[in-house]
């Protein structure tokens, strides 16, 4: 049972960190059984952050008030990019380098 | 059970309402559809044998035009056994929904209701067609589909919607033999839009405009747009070549991660000013 009763103080969660609601930590995943301290900032399950990345803001990060977000990934469009997907997006596609119209072995 | 019954045998479309624990136990409902249509189908294909053979022997006996039936009839059969069958049905949208939901889940609370609407069949609409430019012998289509509708209030109180739609490139040609050739190439678009509690977030807008590479995509996802205001984040990324289910989970985890990434921020702003609510 959590001390004092009620319930567990400690932050779990995914995207943003909320009271844990279990009356006691027996069996709980989140914290695994009370041996976990702060479940929310432990999480090595977000793709893209190593450690407490996720929970930690460094200056580096957050230093330019002015400067507009930039969009991280292997393919990355950059901010403003087109909104619509319609044309614009199937002109992309045609474009791209298909073997297709000579590829007379495909069935 | 939290979903349409009779429009998931009818138009192979997952919709309801429900916990997401609820609705993840009724996602097995695809899977069971999907063995009773193979069955059906698997019945039918045994029907067309049976049929083959009874109007073989016939024939053999009578001759005439029954050889003609013992050829037609059992095609015809095969084809309404493919049709009956549950080859198309989507398994990957349906695996796609349970991850969304499986996530989604570990900040929703027990209460937190979702209300999904998934497609396992694809329903395309054509958006243009035309020869390919610079092979006039290649015919080319573009297809729009619309499958995945999500939306769900988080127990922060943010409301999260979400939707997937498929843009399908299908070109046909026919060949020396005269055969048709069709192949497609698909792109998907993720949209999600959080509208957050500003009195709990503050203007995340500012927080977003703080805060450098919010969003780590991986592979070949591209973000197309972000947007910020003082009531909501709003996003927009493309995955092209055919995206697997995983690549697909991973940059819709992204886009969110990213956005809570700024909701934070914006949280602890808030605390650190003493506007806490």
């Amino acid at each position: 049972m959590i001390p004092g009763g009620g319930q567990c103080p400690k932050r779990i969660g995914y995207l943003f960190p909320h009271p844990c609601e279990r009356l006691t930590p027996a069996g709980c995943p989140d914290c695994d059984s009370g041996r976990v301290g702060d479940p929310y900032r432990s999480r090595s399950d977000r793709p893209g952050y190593e450690g407490d990345d996720f929970d930690n803001y460094t200056s580096d990060e957050t230093g330019d008030a002015s400067s507009p977000p930039v969009f991280g990934g292997g393919d990355s469009g950059g901010g403003g990019a087109s909104v619509d997907f319609t044309e614009a997006d199937g002109a992309s596609l045609v474009n791209t380098d298909d073997a297709f119209e000579d590829d007379l072995s495909a069935s | 059970m939290a979903i349409d019954q009779q429009k998931l045998q009818n138009e192979y479309t997952f919709t309801g309402r429900g916990t997401a624990a609820e609705l993840v136990a009724d996602l097995d409902q695809v899977a069971l559809l999907a063995k009773k249509l193979k069955g059906r189908a698997t019945l039918i294909r045994w029907i067309a044998l049976a049929v083959f053979l009874m109007l073989l022997a016939s024939a053999m006996l009578f001759g005439g035009f029954l050889i003609a039936l013992a050829i037609f009839v059992p095609i015809v059969l095969l084809i309404c056994s493919f049709f009956a069958g549950g080859s198309s049905i989507l398994h990957d949208r349906a695996e796609f929904l349970r991850l969304i939901l499986n996530m989604l889940q570990q900040d929703a609370g027990t209460r937190g209701r979702f209300e999904v609407l998934l497609r396992l069949r694809a329903k395309p609409e054509t958006i243009s067609e035309g020869p390919v430019p610079n092979n006039q012998s290649v015919k080319q289509k573009f297809l729009r589909d619309s499958w995945l509708s999500l939306s769900a209030r988080l127990s922060d109180g943010t409301v999260i919607s979400e939707s997937c739609t498929d843009l399908i490139r299908r070109r046909t040609r026919k060949n020396a033999r005269g055969k048709t050739k069709t192949k497609d190439k698909r792109t998907c678009l993720l949209r999600v839009q959080l509208n957050y509690d500003s009195g709990r977030y503050g203007d995340a807008a500012s927080a977003a405009a703080a805060l450098k590479n919010p969003f780590r995509l991986a592979g070949l996802a591209q973000m197309k747009e972000f947007r910020s205001t003082d009531q909501g984040l709003a996003m927009k990324t493309i995955l092209k070549n055919n995206p697997t289910v995983a690549a697909t989970h991973s940059a819709n985890q992204a886009m969110l991660l990213g956005a809570y990434r700024i909701l934070n921020l914006a949280r602890q702003r808030v605390t650190a000013t003493g506007g806490t609510k």
